[in-house]
């Protein structure tokens, strides 16, 4: 699984990191600090839970390959 | 887990849309039927009074899941279809009746319309996407605006309607925008920043008299003074629709009394969600909120609630509201009406972050252009509900 942010459209309201700091840190000026990053497995209900997080629907959840 | 064979959702905006697809997320199997009274599919409100007003963003672009997303989580979802009655165990629909073991009410607000304010295609409120859309087209063809109010839909309309070279008067009945949200320091300052991008905004006035023309509208002041312009908008807040559950007997003093994960209180098997929702507070208060933010947060808690699950603690983060008004983005997180005592935590020239404090505690911060300053702050605030939430007599 893959996570992917349109640095467009992430406006700094920081829930992605509130809730799931473990996948999304931000950057010093208070946005999310990635452009496309892999999820490791244990880290992919609070990689989702992150992105519903998000008022500007910023935050992509991208599934490569089933299973 | 708690699987309730069968779910019925009223209402098909954030919360009953959210409250929905979190249903299948965390398992449920049973049936899940969610109505909503309007023919769009369940869209987004925060960019109604920005994005699609100044053209940045497209009327379809605001729909928060794809087409498929309700066939692909098994999700009926009946749209166009108003609920008339709910029961113990049933609604009534304007196209029948569908029985339910598990409600979920989110049938969110309708925009408060004084009686001054007259029925006519130039006045506006705005609330649903029509009203948005509506709203646009007028703009794109008006010379002048008048919005009567001053909190962040009014603030955010006007920012909007500058941007598309409409000449705009605020009127607000406050001594500063915003007020009763922000408190009047931020406030004011916001009115300076309308000021800069050239809004005439009165606060401090109190309209007498709305009357509205085929070729403008007229807000008469009890100053005796007028204001003319070719469209009007009305920005006073909406109440929670509590159309459905009158005659229940349950308590709806500004809203529908809550537990504190949105357990209906004296309706068996409903909950509440969003903007019609008041939910009871660890402080023994009790709040509604009409934030993106707290409907989001609670829709996933009522999820986990109707199936029985314990919530996690992430879906309880402090009350999250913003603002984009001229390129500027105002961000506040926390309750600053418990505040006792408020003032700049830092100031970056036109930037700057404003605290709210009861005692020595910090529970609320707004920033002005500077999201960084929100991460500065976050901690201090959680920290500081947490411990006058502790601290206060239940």
């Amino acid at each position: 699984m893959r996570v992917v942010a349109d640095a467009a459209l992430c406006s700094g309201h920081a829930r992605c990191h509130a809730t799931a700091p473990e996948v999304y840190d931000l950057d010093e000026l208070g946005y999310v600090d990635l452009q496309t990053a892999e999820v490791a497995a244990a880290d992919e209900a609070a990689a989702r839970r992150g992105a519903q997080a998000c008022p500007e629907r910023a935050l992509s959840i991208v599934d490569d390959a089933p299973g | 887990m708690i699987t309730p064979p069968r779910v019925v959702v009223v209402g098909a905006g954030l919360g009953g849309w959210r409250t929905a697809t979190q249903l299948r997320e965390l398992g449920h199997t049973g049936s899940l039927v969610v109505v909503g009274d309007e023919s769009h599919r369940p869209y987004d409100r925060p960019p109604l009074s920005k994005q699609v007003l100044s053209g940045a963003m497209t009327p379809e672009a605001v729909q928060l899941d794809d087409a498929g997303t309700a066939d692909a989580l098994d999700i009926d979802l009946r749209l166009g279809e108003r609920v008339t009655c709910v029961r113990p165990g049933e609604v009534q629909t304007s196209r029948g009746t569908i029985p339910w073991d598990a409600l979920v009410l989110a049938t969110g607000g309708v925009p408060r319309r004084p009686r001054f304010v007259p029925r006519h295609e130039r006045v506006h409120v705005l609330r649903t996407l029509d009203d948005s859309v509506s709203l646009r087209a007028a703009l794109l063809d008006a010379g002048t605006l008048v919005v009567v109010g001053g909190g962040f839909i009014g603030m955010e309309v006007a920012a909007a309607a500058r941007g598309l070279g409409v000449d705009v008067a605020i009127l607000e009945a406050q001594p500063a925008l915003a007020e009763t949200a922000i408190g009047a320091p931020v406030g004011g300052l916001l009115g300076e920043l309308h000021r800069t991008n050239g809004v005439t905004v009165s606060t401090g006035v109190a309209v007498a008299a709305m009357t509205a023309h085929d070729t403008g509208v007229v807000v008469d002041l009890a100053d005796g003074t007028s204001v003319a312009a070719d469209v009007a908008v009305v920005g006073l807040g909406a109440a929670p629709d509590l159309r459905l559950v009158d005659g229940l007997g349950v308590d709806t003093a500004d809203g529908l009394l809550c537990d504190a994960v949105g357990r209906v209180v004296g309706l068996p098997g409903a909950w509440a969600v969003g903007d019609v929702a008041r939910w009871a507070m660890p402080d023994g208060s009790s709040v509604r909120h009409e934030h993106w933010s707290t409907t989001a947060d609670r829709a996933g808690i009522v999820a986990h609630a109707v199936l029985g699950l314990a919530v996690p603690d992430f879906l309880r983060p402090p009350p999250y509201v913003w603002s984009d008004q001229y390129g500027v983005k105002l961000q506040l997180l926390g309750r600053p009406e418990l505040a006792d005592s408020e003032g700049w935590l830092e100031t970056d020239g036109p930037s700057g972050a404003y605290g709210y404090r009861r005692g020595e505690h910090l529970v609320a911060v707004v920033t002005l252009g500077t999201p960084r300053l929100l991460a500065v702050h976050r901690r201090s605030v959680v920290d500081g509900l947490a411990a006058q939430a502790a601290a206060s007599p239940r």
